[in-house]
This record gives structure tokens, sequence and C-alpha cells, in this order.
């Protein structure tokens, strides 16, 4: 069950779900590419098995691939991208993702992109761009483009989700302060919830830089995440400050531009996407052992359920969407022949992440623990679950029991931390690991955008530019409302 | 001006007594014009004339031409952060008669000689400093004595995100920002720089520092109104009390603005509080 016979057709097992990705707007775009081109990398990297699952998750293989797989003239399955460029370019897997902009240049460079790359490619059919931009807008983007667009967009993903043979969820790609990705976004969130109604939806935004990259981020971040926390099943909120940190200080980058930062964030999510199994707690006092690659022993594991299980282990409260990412060692790549990797370390390092709130390793606060006694008692980030992912050497047998420690987590929740498990090495690193969690670490910059969304609000600034595209103050208030619900949740974790 | 104030969206004036400040600078901080049939233009290829007497509007001409361009560079070329023109009516123009925008550029031109020294190449964040400083205005006016309601700044070239950042937190000490917009920057990043430079930066702001020029505008119809000059030529073909509601808009205008630069912070703001957790 599971070998490869020696004509090369896999024997049936059960499919992996298929994710259907939306790119929105220049961010989403952007990160989306950089998404894929780290799973198509990855999937070149693994073994047989893994890649064909990479494939049948994320991107569509054509049939002329499959044939050559199953011919017996020598087309190896660790076919080089070379060897794969030499064949038709058509054979190329195709991405599972559609692509939606207000304006065409960032689409039309995502696909050149794409094809330049060689292993994978995006289906320009699933593209959506007009011509003139939501010019920062959100009241444009949500109302006048959402109504516009509507049919097109469910269209679009209608046909590919039809050509997944198991469907498993959306992941929406986006940003939160600009016109398209935060508006265009949030309407298309609501539209995929209407239509979709079980299909877990899970978002990934990226939040401005604190200094400024749009005037009118605070009102844009404020709708898109009141939108989004009743749309969504989860929102993975990722901060520009924070990635532009990462790239600074662990990657040693002086002037990260927004490539560098999308490479950090991509990589993130693929430490969270990416093929794993499960370690359920009744076998074996949840330490593995004789698993294969493919996680089908039985009684062990099974394998990770995109989005399914994502969504489920860590968005358990409705009031309580808000995730972050974290992953270690972050590292230029000349440093990882030179570095040795060991769990304990890292499982260490990623409890220290978490208990400090932030989403890099430098600056830790190593006094902050829950066990703490005196002044430094209850000021370490509190969380409502989480989901771990190990990767690597040793993986199925690493002690995670430093991060999914219940004092982490409210007593209430009945498990809080799944861990999963892959053998692959991810990105080219012995040992790594990346931690999805529902905790407080949104708060401060979400808190900070509402104060200064209320200034603006005070002072009438921009209400004509919103109104004339139909948000006006009963919109604002709800918006504002909604918000500080879910604040006041998280902060009497 | 009026009509513009009622109906445009947004408007760059660009006042000539700036333009030329800029190019006599720039004259007489290079020796471009000694050599003979040189000519400084906003625009690579320029025009060949005798003496530096020439067409003395193509300097001037030039740098409002690259205004332009730079403004619209977003829209014709790729860059990691684009910007059109949609996204500086939304940002700059935060209430709506108050659409009057001060630029500024760096560099204002570059020299058409090949192989003569271009006035002297700036470093990135210098671009930055002088954008925000009263040389490169092309209004004759201080923008750093008077309250910024917005600023974006389009930037061309080899500019990471990083270095807009971090030039932003910068200079945004030295400015005075309205209080209900600390973090009120707009950035667009362009990949093509313009041609002769390896970067350069735009400034579009929305700054109360334009009350001076409408003020000097109302004041020098007022001399003429009051005495009644040349109104019969305007007579003949409108109504002279469009004239002066014309007047009055303009003059309302930029009392809005003195009234923004001085109004205060407000005690409080006002908030919803969330009642019931859970």
């Amino acid at each position: 069950r599971g070998a490869a016979s020696r004509s090369g057709r896999r024997t049936r097992r059960a499919m992996p779900g298929s994710v259907v990705t939306v790119q929105l707007g220049q961010c989403g775009n952007q990160v989306g590419t950089e998404l894929f081109s780290t799973l198509a990398r990855e999937a070149d990297a693994s073994s047989a098995s893994t890649r064909d699952e990479i494939h049948e998750t994320f991107f569509r293989t054509s049939q002329a691939r499959r044939r050559g797989h199953s011919s017996s003239s020598g087309a190896s399955e660790n076919d080089a991208p070379e060897n794969r460029n030499a064949l038709d370019s058509r054979a190329a897997p195709v991405a599972r993702a559609v692509l939606i902009d207000m304006e065409p240049k960032v689409v039309q460079s995502s696909l050149r992109r794409a094809k330049k790359s060689g292993r994978w490619r995006y289906d320009s059919a699933r593209t959506l761009a007009f011509q003139s931009g939501s010019g920062n807008n959100w009241a444009r983007g949500y109302n006048t483009y959402g109504a516009q667009t509507r049919e097109t967009a469910l269209e679009l993903v209608r046909r590919e989700t039809e050509a997944c043979d198991h469907f498993g969820g959306f992941l929406l790609m986006q940003s939160m302060a600009g016109g398209t990705g935060a508006g265009l976004g949030a309407y298309v969130a609501e539209a995929l919830r209407d239509e979709y109604a079980h299909a877990p939806l899970l978002n990934h935004c990226v939040w401005p830089h604190e200094s400024g990259e749009v005037i009118v981020q605070s009102y844009n971040t404020l709708l898109t995440a009141s939108t989004l926390l009743d749309a969504s099943d989860g929102v993975i909120v990722a901060q520009n400050d924070q990635l532009r940190l990462t790239c600074v200080k662990q990657l040693g980058i002086e002037r990260p531009t927004f490539d560098d930062m999308n490479a950090v964030a991509a990589k993130q999510i693929a430490g969270v996407l990416l093929p794993s199994v499960r370690r359920d707690s009744c076998a074996n006092g949840g330490v593995m052992v004789g698993a294969d690659a493919a996680g089908n022993s039985p009684g062990v594991g099974r394998r990770a359920h995109l989005l399914h299980d994502l969504t489920r282990d860590v968005c358990q409260h409705p009031s309580a969407r808000l995730l972050s990412l974290r992953q270690t060692p972050v590292m230029p790549e000349a440093s990882v022949d030179f570095t040795t990797f060991a769990w304990p370390s890292l499982l260490k390092r990623t409890r220290q992440m978490l208990l400090s709130g932030a989403t890099l390793e430098e600056g830790l606060d190593w006094g902050l623990d829950p066990a703490a006694v005196g002044a430094g008692r209850g000021r370490h980030t509190k969380c409502f679950a989480a989901s771990l992912f190990l990767r690597g050497l040793g993986s199925d047998a690493a002690d995670a029991s430093l991060v999914s420690d219940r004092e982490l987590f409210p007593k209430w929740v009945p498990a809080p931390c799944a861990v999963q498990w892959s053998p692959s090495r991810f990105d080219g690193k012995e040992m790594s690991c990346t931690l999805l969690s529902n905790c407080q670490t949104p708060c401060p910059p979400i808190g900070r955008m509402l104060a200064r969304a209320y200034q603006m609000r005070a002072a009438r600034a921009y209400a004509h530019q919103y109104a004339e595209h139909g948000v006006g103050d009963e919109e604002f208030e709800q918006a504002f409302a909604r918000v500080e619900d879910v604040l006041a949740t998280y902060r009497a974790l | 001006c009026a009509a513009l104030a009622e109906h445009a969206d947004c408007v760059m004036p660009v006042e000539n007594q700036a333009l030329m400040d800029i190019v006599t600078s720039i004259y007489e901080k290079s020796d471009v014009n000694t050599r003979r049939g040189s000519a400084l233009t906003g625009v690579d290829g320029g025009v060949e004339v005798s003496g530096h007497g020439g067409r003395p509007w193509d300097a001037m001409n030039g740098i409002a031409a690259n205004l332009l361009l730079n403004l619209t560079a977003g829209a014709r070329f790729d860059g990691a952060l684009n910007v059109d023109i949609n996204e500086v009516t939304t940002n700059l123009v935060p209430f709506p008669k108050m659409h009057f925008l001060l630029s500024s550029m760096s560099p204002a031109t570059v020299s058409a000689d090949k192989g003569k020294a271009a006035p002297a190449p700036r470093t990135m964040d210098q671009i930055f400093t002088e954008v925000f400083g009263r040389d490169r205005q092309l209004a004759s006016v201080d923008p750093r004595r008077s309250t910024y309601l917005a600023c974006a700044l389009m930037m061309r070239g080899a500019v990471t995100v990083s270095d807009a950042s971090r030039n932003v937190d910068r200079l945004r000490k030295g400015l005075r920002m309205a209080h209900w917009v600390s973090d009120g920057f707009k950035v667009g990043l362009c990949d093509r720089a313009p041609t002769g430079t390896p970067y350069s930066a735009l400034c579009l702001a929305n700054n109360c520092a334009m009350r001076k020029p409408l003020d000097a505008m109302t004041s020098r119809f007022q001399k003429l109104r009051r005495r009644n000059l040349y109104v019969h030529h305007y007579g003949e073909f409108m109504e002279i009390d469009d004239m002066d509601a014309a007047a009055s808009t303009i003059a309302e205008l930029a009392e809005e603005y003195a009234r923004v630069d001085a109004a205060p912070p407000p005690e409080t703001v006002p908030s919803i509080r969330p009642i019931g957790v859970l």
C-alpha cells in the first residue's frame, strides 16, 4: 500500500484535500506568487510521495506529466527543472489560484514570474484585472468593485474548485491597508462564505508599516478586520514591521525590499501548509514509533487535512480568530551548513517567542513565564490555542511539551495544542519548527490602529471619500464596535 | 481657481516664481551655463540653444514636465508599491474643498550635457531631505512652518521600502502634522528611475501653507476690483456677481486652511467601550 510499482504508477490512496488560493490586490498577488514558488521549490526538494502530495494540494498537474511518469522510457520521478523545461512548458504544474486586481500590471508580472521559474505556472485564464485601480479606497473596493466583479470572481473560483478531486478550503491572500486587497478582498471573503458555507476559509492578511504606507490605512484596516472577523474562519495577521525586522536582524539584510519580506512571510505560511502527520495523543503517549513517510501505519497519527484541521484546532471561539505565525530557525542560507540543530533549543525559543509576543527571535524577554512570581507574573502573551509543525530529522519523536504546556493556555480549552510532524526537511534546514497560534500578539497594533482611526473620525477626515461609495457613519460605528469586542475578548484572557 | 475648487478632485499649482528660483539656483551651483550651446532641461535630450539665453522657459517647463512624469510613473511602470492618480486623490484630500497640493521634487532637473557634470549627485537620504526643504517646492511657500494634512512620497528607482520608512521616521520629527494623521504618509515605489539619475523623489503634500498663494491672489484681485479696473471687459461676457462669488470662494478656502492650521487637538476623542465580554 503506497509503494511505487516499477512502472512508476502510484497505487491509489486517500487523496489529500486541495486548497484553492485567491490572491487579491498588489500585496496579495506578490505574497501569493512567493508562496507558490516556495511550495514548488519544497516539492522539488522532497521525496516523490511528498512531492505528489504537495502537487495535488496546491497545483494541478497536467496529463502530459502523468503520462511521462507511467511510461517506462525513463522519465525519472526526480525530474530536474531543466529536464522538465525540455518537455513541453505546458507540462509545468499549474497553481490552483485565482488572481484578482483592479489594475493589470501586478497580475501580469505575477504570471511572468511564475513562468520564468520553470517549475510551475499560473493559469492565465484564472485572472481578473480591471484598468483603473481602487485608489486605496476601501469603500470603492468593497461596494463598487465588489458588486461589479462578484459574478466573474465567483465563476473563476467555481472552476478552480471543480478542478479539485477533493476540495479542502480557501486561502485568501491580501493586505489590510490598500483598496483592492482590503476592500474587494473583504467582499470576496463574504461572497465565498455565502456560496461555500461549509468550506474552511483562511485569510492571510498583511498589516502595514506603522510609519505609514497609506494615509487612510487606519480606516482600511479597521473595516477589513471587522468584516473578516465575521466572514472568515481564521485571519493570520502578518505585520510588515515584524517581517522587516526579521530580515534585518536574522537574515542580515540591511535594506529589505518587499521581495525579501514576502519571502519570509511565504516560508512561514508554507511551514504550516506543507504536508504533515498529526500526533494523536492516544497513540504511544504522543510519540510515534515506526511511522513511515506517508504516515500510513495504522494506529499512528493520520495525515493533517488542510484547511479543516488548521481552522478547527486554532479557531474554536467565534470571537477569537486572530492568528499569528512564528518560525524558527530563520537564518541566511550561507549559515545553514555551520549550524547545529537540536529540537530542545528550537522548542525553547519557540516557547519564548510565544510568551514574549514576538514573531522573531531577537530581544526575547526570557523572564516571561506563566510560572513567574512577583513582577513578571501575568505579563506574558496569552494564547487561546496553537498548532505546532515540526519538520525534519527526528521530528516524529521530538518532545514538544515545552510548547504544548497546558499552562500556556486557558483551562477551558479541551485540546489547546495540536502537534504535527513531517520527516521532510523544510528550506534545507535539518530541523525547523513553525507555530500557528491564536494569541494576543496582534492586539497591540490593533489597539493603536483603533486609536488613530478614532482621531481621524473625530476630525471627519476623508469622510466624504468613503461616504461617496456607501460607507458612512453607521458602517464605521459597526466596524468600531466589532473590533472593540474582539479586542476585549483577547484582553480578558 | 474657484471653478477648480468646486469641480476638480485635486489641483497641483506650480508657481512661475518658484520655478525661476529653482532654475536660477541650479545655474548658480553648476557651471553648465558657461559652455556655449548648453542648456538645462527637465527631460533628457534637451534642445541645443546658442548662449544661455535661448528659450528661457525651457528649463522651467522642464521641471513642470518632470512633475507630470514622476506623478504618472507609478501607473506606467512596474514597481514594488504602485501608486496611480486615484490613490493620490483618495489619500491627499481629507476634506472635499481642500485639495490644493504642494509639490516638490528632487532632483529637479538633470543636465542635458553629456559628459558635463550634472549638479552634484545626491545620496538617497539627501533626496528625502531636499523634498521637505523650502528650496525645492514648486510654490513659493515654506511648508515647514504650517501644518501638513497629508503627504505622499513617490519614489522612483532603486529605493526600497525600508529606505522610505527609515527616512520618513527621520524627517517626520521636523514637520508639523495634523493631530489626526500621525502616520500620514503615502509611499509609492516605482522600479524605473528617470533618465539621467539613479533615483528621484516627488512629494505631494496637502499643507496649510497653500493659503499664502490664495491670500495673495485674493488681495491682488481686490486691488483691481476696488477701483473697478478692467471690469467692463469681463462684464461683456459674464456677470460681475460671478466674479465676486469666485473671489469669496477663494477667500473662504484660505480661511479654512488657516483654521485647520491653528486648530488645537481635541481634549477627548469619542470612542466605543465594549459592555460585557464572552
